[in-house]
């Protein structure tokens, strides 16, 4: 049989008969539990072991719901889709917790098995109509909503559930109520609010000013600009607050010059004389937190804002302008209010990125406790905790929801559209002066004030000890690169590259696939889509990584160890960050468009393809760019999930500065910064801007 | 272009809902092959949802709908061989005139010079053959609107929609462009559902009118029945002037006699007997309306000229009877009347329909 | 796609039918809760010696405690190698460890063979390290002040704004500061002594090693904190020195624990017997890590402080590693210290 006979074979199949085939198959020759040492490092008698065939186990469900369908004895019902309907999903329910009772580990082949059942499941819903009868929409939905209950809601009810029960099982229904009365936590909970609000706004304004200033005002500073504001964002955690000690700190340089121009035997007090100036520590606490948030939030806010500002549709701005408008009233009352959406937007997510930011206050905070530090010594400090850590995860989520909800009220249903079928010419109107100076002024500032700070952190690794001892010295670096590809800092460079390039894809995909689904499509569930990944959002990343923990460490989804748990967990951490750019973007792409694409017989995946996609390539590049500098920097989420073999770049950080070596961090640091620059710009060469965005 | 195979639409008891709000309450709809049938009516009355209804966009709630012989009530849009052009014309914005007319033919899996040849045919038929190379914003409105129309011919559909496509485009475009589309359609035969809210545009191109109220077909009909038979005093409204006057039946049966005041008027409408001597309410187009002279011998109603306006072929008068408006036009070379002369209104058929309800 | 779907299966079986796989018998997990390079440096010569696959995951010893604890349906480590001995007696309490004496026990000076609350042989004493401050001498040049040599010392007013200790909060390390004052005031004067050392408290770190850290980078005069990680900045050249304060102080002691049902348990074993065998004792000091080893063979590192040369006190390892004395103790420092205005 040559391969296209195969193929037209293949396509001539029933699909439900195909994917039962496919599983039988799986069945037979894909291992089905889970392999402890992973499939590369198995015995072959341990993988043999594993096989379905091999043992009495969960998979026998799995074989005979199989079988079933190949007979489908219910064929001639009249509602044999129903049933369809109902026997895969209960089998995929079955299989889950049969195994969650056995204590039996799922392996490859569950999850194929699994994935089938579910396609099955998706294909007999679409056949009964539902989303406008959409196989594929009808499965996306499903999928989503299978991994969303399974990754996000399935760990967190587990961290959850232990603030009403002891570690026993004992069930405490007063433990919250305590908890949340304790000592202490008003304050912290004072403190958080404070920092994240406070930093919202400075971000938002900083971020505006940038866009406004690249898109609108000057295009000569347009990449170096976009290079600055890019900084923060790929910049390891610990290595801003780094950098703030280097200059800021006690002993810092500016600390250091003003002593040596005021201070004792200073330039202008004079030997022997008393200076006026002393060291002082100000940047810890409130101001040091909230001068790194800043740094590290804005670029977010920036790349959600330049995307808003730069498709705005010139026209309405030409026509303010033939209404007798200036150009204060023009952007006052029409750029600005066009902008609403991702102002707020961008606030939203400054605030809730505040609110669970946890290496800045880490290093910077002094005795600025806020939740997202104290939910983790809560787990990991004098006394491990774990009621009191959910405690306050919940208090935290409360709120970063709370944030979520007004952002909606406050957009409204208002339509934004500024995208439709109908093309437009025009140009920019002029922005009014007032503006243009404080955008300008507020961008040079800043950017002279990044320039500052990148300079100390790539400094920092030339010298032999800042602060100390200044001798230039290349030592830092060859520790870290010079020693062969299996030492310093190698193994944990390379895996971070590995799962951040296998991660960013799919979570932009699966960022924007939610998004598009959520806002275009109609479906049971809809809000509870909505609702998951604001949580996964919102959720600090330490009581993920504790929850994954709780979760995955045992039957039926043994993946703890693996490097699937931690690409899964960047995927479901950083995936709300895919979900807002892709509703920005979607808000101002016109729904006839898709519609227009289904009339002219496209799927629905290859409308998604042809017209979705090449739309929304801007919020996709961002999406990509953006979770992939999101996994090679994230720390809190994965801190208890890496092992020695899926060691990454974050975490040797953070050795590196929990021993005291803050030259090999800083180093590693600009390493890293560099690398990811490389990546930003690759990207963009290669996928390139869309003709949406005017440049 | 080739004449297109066509087919008929057929709505069984369609009912649609979203969430708590039913937009279409029961919807019985048969449109013939090759006709192109007009659904007008205000806005919110559930046309556009009808539209979207046979495009595949929406599933019914409930009910069947049927394209030809094959039940489509759960096939999705991209698999029904109907093609639409929208109100804002969806371009694709990324994609040139050539790129977006050969869309379809692509995604079918057609070769590229085969596609060329088409797309070419296809704006050929809206006058736009050698803008393939343009991009959607480097054209006008007018050009984007038949962009898009020929966009939804080149699958050869066996049924176009129209959701609202002249709503953008000035009045003599879209006296233009209505034109075209009526010629075009009439020479490929193709069965055509044109979704508007402007009588003059639906009695101008349809072969059939449905005109909807609040989720219901208030009347289906030829422009010609909806406009001189009205059932309802909304469909004489809505389907330009008409002037509502009471009456009384006087005889029923096959034909009827009504009279107004002391005017009798006979009409071919059928009318139940039961309504013999009740008073009911009578819709008379203004061309049915004419003056006489005060002193003339008919019979007619006596009025009060109160204001005219010279529209050019005709002279366009308000005159008050027995303390109601009714609105008249006459031909210029008639009679002229000034504002505040007495007058007689004279009645003659056709344009007279009675509506009982 | 259905290409994908059609070689996904065979590629795995290939990889199923080909993989001869690394034999289970060689490996072995470690959680290191001491300094990286230090548990680095053990790994990989362990290793090497016993032609063993050693996987070392560095964390501290909250986190692998935390670690331990949420594994412990299905540990994936085996082994659990120094950090403060306090949460390996609550891991040992609470039935995450096994119990077990190495051949290499009565090398090991008698306090530190069974040290932790269960009295059950889970956690042997690799190294003490002895709690203490040290004093930025740049600093305390440039201010012109004396070198403080006691506890006391800390709570004169010109200190004011230069000291820095752990928050108890969240370091484990504070924890025994906090129990150390406890033993050697008694509670309630312990309590008045932190109430007037917070006045003098520039800013409580998050954790325990930074005080050391910062004194040496001279972002403060003072920190408190175990002296060995103070002694290994020192070492890189920054002006400290390090004080065992007159009065006493406590110590801490680095833990070792197998972990229950691990999953290569003779490898386990195998490991605490060369861990605490003089030659497993002497690699701290080859990465600058001068903690005082236990085993009473293995050199003491020239840089590191004797216990002999400090006045230790009778630390209750038992007592003060209860999750009672330690919830009630951290509690009345949160709510009659750590609010105070300063």
């Amino acid at each position: 049989m040559n391969k296209t006979s195969a193929t037209r074979l293949l396509s001539s199949i029933d699909p439900r008969t195909k994917w039962v085939l496919f599983g039988l198959l799986a069945w037979i020759i894909i291992p089905w539990k889970g392999l402890e040492y992973g499939i590369f490092e198995s015995t072959g008698s341990e993988i043999f072991n594993a096989y379905a065939w091999k043992s009495i186990n969960t998979s026998l469900i799995s074989l005979a719901v199989f079988l079933l369908f190949l007979l489908r004895p219910w064929k001639a019902h009249a509602k044999a889709d129903l049933i369809d309907a109902a026997v895969s999903l209960t089998s995929f329910i079955l299989i889950l917790f049969g195994a969650a009772l056995l204590n039996e580990s799922l392996g490859y082949s569950a999850a194929i098995q699994l994935t089938f059942f579910l396609l099955i499941f998706s294909l007999a819903l679409a056949r009964m109509g539902f989303i406008q009868g959409d196989p594929f929409m009808t499965t996306a939905i499903v999928m989503i909503m299978a991994s969303i209950a399974v990754f996000v809601l399935f760990p967190i009810s587990t961290i959850f559930s232990k603030v009403v029960f002891l570690e026993d099982g004992t069930f405490t229904p007063m433990a919250f109520y305590e908890n949340i009365t304790s000592f202490g936590v008003g304050r912290t909970l004072k403190n958080s609010l404070m920092l994240a609000i406070a930093v919202g706004m400075s971000s938002t304004f900083l971020g505006l000013c940038f866009s406004l200033f690249t898109v609108r005002i000057t295009k000569r500073f347009k990449g170096l600009a976009r290079l600055f504001s890019m900084l923060p964002i790929v910049t390891p955690p610990f290595v801003i607050g780094l950098s703030l000690i280097l200059i800021f700190g006690r002993n810092g340089t500016i600390n250091d010059g003003l002593l040596a121009l005021f201070g004792n035997d200073g330039l202008f007090i004079g030997t022997g004389n008393e200076g006026w100036f002393h060291r002082s520590a100000y940047i810890y606490g409130f101001w040091g937190v909230f001068l790194a948030q800043t740094l590290s939030f804005t670029p977010i806010c920036f790349m959600l804002l330049v995307g808003m500002v730069s498709t705005i549709n010139p026209a309405v701005e030409e026509a303010s302008v033939t209404m007798r408008a200036s150009n204060s009233q023009t952007f006052y009352y029409v750029t600005l209010p066009l902008l609403r959406p991702g102002i707020a937007n961008a606030f939203l997510l400054a605030v809730i990125s505040s609110l669970a930011d946890f290496g800045n206050p880490m290093v910077l905070g002094g005795d600025y406790d806020v939740l997202a530090t104290e939910i983790y010594f809560s787990i990991v400090g004098a006394q491990l905790d774990y009621a009191r850590a959910s405690t306050l995860g919940i208090l935290l989520l409360s709120f970063s929801l709370l944030a979520f909800i007004i952002q909606r009220q406050w957009i409204g249903k208002k339509s934004y559209v500024t995208v439709t079928g109908k093309g437009s010419g025009g140009y920019f109107q002029p922005v009014p002066a007032w503006v243009r100076r404080i955008a300008t002024s507020v961008s040079l500032s800043w950017m002279l004030f990044t320039a500052i700070l990148y300079g100390s952190i790539l400094l920092g690794g030339f010298v032999v000890n800042w602060g100390a001892d200044y001798t230039p010295t290349l030592a830092h670096y060859e520790e870290l690169w010079a020693r062969g590809m299996g030492y310093g800092a190698w193994p944990s460079y390379i895996t971070t590259l590995k799962f951040a390039a296998v991660g960013a894809p799919l979570t932009a995909l699966m960022g924007l696939m939610i998004a598009y689904v959520t806002t275009r499509k109609r479906f049971i569930g809809r809000g509870v889509v909505d609702f998951s990944a604001m949580i996964s959002f919102a959720i600090p990343g330490t009581v993920i990584g504790i929850s994954y923990v709780l979760a995955f460490n045992t039957a039926p989804i043994l993946i703890n160890g693996t490097a699937i748990i931690i690409i899964i967990s960047f995927i479901f951490k950083n995936m709300p960050v895919g979900i807002r750019s892709g509703i920005s973007a979607l808000s101002q792409i016109d729904k006839s468009l898709e519609e227009a694409s289904l009339t002219q017989r496209a799927s629905s995946i290859r409308t998604i393809f042809t017209i979705v996609l090449p739309l929304l390539r801007p919020a996709m590049i961002s999406a990509i760019v953006f979770s992939f500098v999101k996994s090679m920097t994230t720390v809190s989420a994965i801190i208890f999930l890496v092992t020695a073999d899926t060691q990454v770049a974050t975490t040797y950080i953070m050795g590196r500065v929990e021993d005291g070596d803050y030259g090999q961090a800083v180093s590693y640091g600009s390493v890293l910064i560099v690398t990811m620059l490389i990546v930003i710009v690759l990207v963009e060469k290669f996928i390139g801007r869309s003709r949406i965005e005017r440049a | 272009m080739k004449k297109h195979e066509s087919s008929k639409v057929q709505l069984i008891n369609v009912v649609k809902s979203f969430g708590d709000n039913t937009v279409l309450h029961g919807i019985d709809l048969e449109i013939q092959a090759g006709s192109l049938t007009t659904l007008l009516g205000p806005s919110g009355c559930g046309k556009t949802t009808i539209l979207r209804l046979i495009a595949g966009l929406e599933l019914p709630t409930s009910g069947k709908v049927f394209l030809g012989d094959e039940d489509v009530s759960v096939l999705s849009a991209s698999l029904r061989d109907v093609a639409m052009v929208f109100q804002s014309y969806a371009l694709f914005p990324h994609m040139t005139v050539g790129q977006n007319v050969g869309y379809g033919l692509k995604m079918q899996g057609v070769g590229k010079e085969e596609r060329e040849q088409h797309v070419k045919e296809a704006l050929d038929s809206v006058g736009l053959d050698g803008f393939q190379p343009r991009y959607i914003d480097q054209m006008s409105g007018g050009q984007q609107q038949r962009v898009a129309v020929a966009r939804a011919l080149i699958l050869e559909p066996k049924v176009m929609l129209f959701d609202e496509p002249l709503s953008n485009l000035d009045s003599k475009l879209r006296r233009q462009m209505r034109e075209d589309i009526r010629r075009l359609q009439q020479e490929l035969g193709v069965t055509s559902v044109y979704v508007t809210h402007d009588q003059d545009e639906a009695l101008a191109v349809s072969d059939d009118v449905v005109v909807m109220k609040e989720g219901v077909i208030a009347q289906q009909g030829t422009p010609k029945e909806l406009y001189l038979q009205p059932n309802t005093k909304f469909v004489a409204t809505f389907m330009g002037d008409a002037n509502i006057l009471k009456g009384e039946v006087i005889v029923g049966g096959e034909k009827s006699l009504l009279r107004i005041d002391n005017v009798e008027i006979a009409t071919d409408k059928p009318m139940s007997v039961d309504l013999i001597n009740k008073t009911i309410e009578i819709a008379i187009r203004p061309e049915a309306l004419s003056l006489i002279p005060a002193d003339d011998n008919a019979i007619g109603l006596p009025c009060t000229i109160i204001s005219k306006a010279y529209i050019g072929a005709a002279i366009e008068y308000s005159v008050k009877w027995n303390g109601q408006d009714l609105f008249l036009v006459s031909a210029t070379g008639n009679q002229e009347f000034a504002i505040g002369e007495t007058a007689k209104v004279l009645i003659t058929p056709p344009g007279i329909a009675p509506i009982p309800d | 796609m259905k290409k994908l779907l059609l070689t996904l299966p065979l590629a795995a079986l290939m990889i199923a039918g080909t993989t001869q796989g690394v034999q289970a018998e060689g490996r072995l997990t470690i959680y290191c809760s001491a300094q990286g390079d230090w548990c680095q440096k053990a790994s990989e010569t362990f290793g090497k010696k016993y032609d063993i696959k050693v996987s070392m995951t560095r964390n501290g010893s909250g986190s692998t405690y935390a670690k331990i604890l949420a594994e412990k349906e299905n540990p994936r480590g085996d082994v659990w190698y120094g950090g403060t001995l306090d949460p390996h007696s609550q891991a040992g309490v609470n039935g995450l460890l096994e119990s077990y004496k190495s051949p290499n026990l009565d090398k090991i000076a008698e306090p530190y063979r069974n040290p932790a609350a269960s009295k059950q042989n889970h956690s042997t004493g690799v190294y003490i390290g002895i709690l203490g401050f040290s004093v930025n001498t740049d600093l305390l040049k440039d201010a012109k002040m004396e070198m403080p040599k006691c506890w006391s010392d800390l709570i004169k007013p010109e200190f004011k704004g230069k000291i820095q200790m752990a928050s108890p909060q969240s370091s484990g390390t504070a924890y025994t500061a906090l129990a150390t004052f406890t033993q050697l005031y008694g509670e309630d004067k312990a309590f008045e002594y932190l109430t007037k050392l917070h006045q003098n408290i520039g800013q409580y770190t998050k954790s325990g090693s930074a005080p050391g850290k910062n004194a040496a980078r001279g972002e403060t005069m003072v920190g408190i904190g175990f002296l060995h990680d103070h002694g290994k900045e020192k070492g890189k050249g920054f002006p400290l020195e390090l004080v065992a304060p007159c009065e006493g102080t406590g110590y801490e002691i680095g833990g070792l624990s197998i972990i229950k049902n691990a999953r290569n348990m003779d490898n386990a074993k195998k490991f605490v017997d060369w861990a605490l065998s003089k030659e497993g004792m002497e690699v701290a000091a080859t990465v600058q890590s001068f903690q005082v080893p236990t085993n009473t063979e293995a050199a003491i590192p020239a840089e590191a402080i004797r216990p002999e040369d400090v006045n230790l006190i009778e630390y209750d390892f038992v007592k003060y590693g209860g999750e009672a004395t330690r919830k009630a103790l951290i509690g009345r420092w949160v709510e009659q210290v750590k609010p105070l205005e300063r």
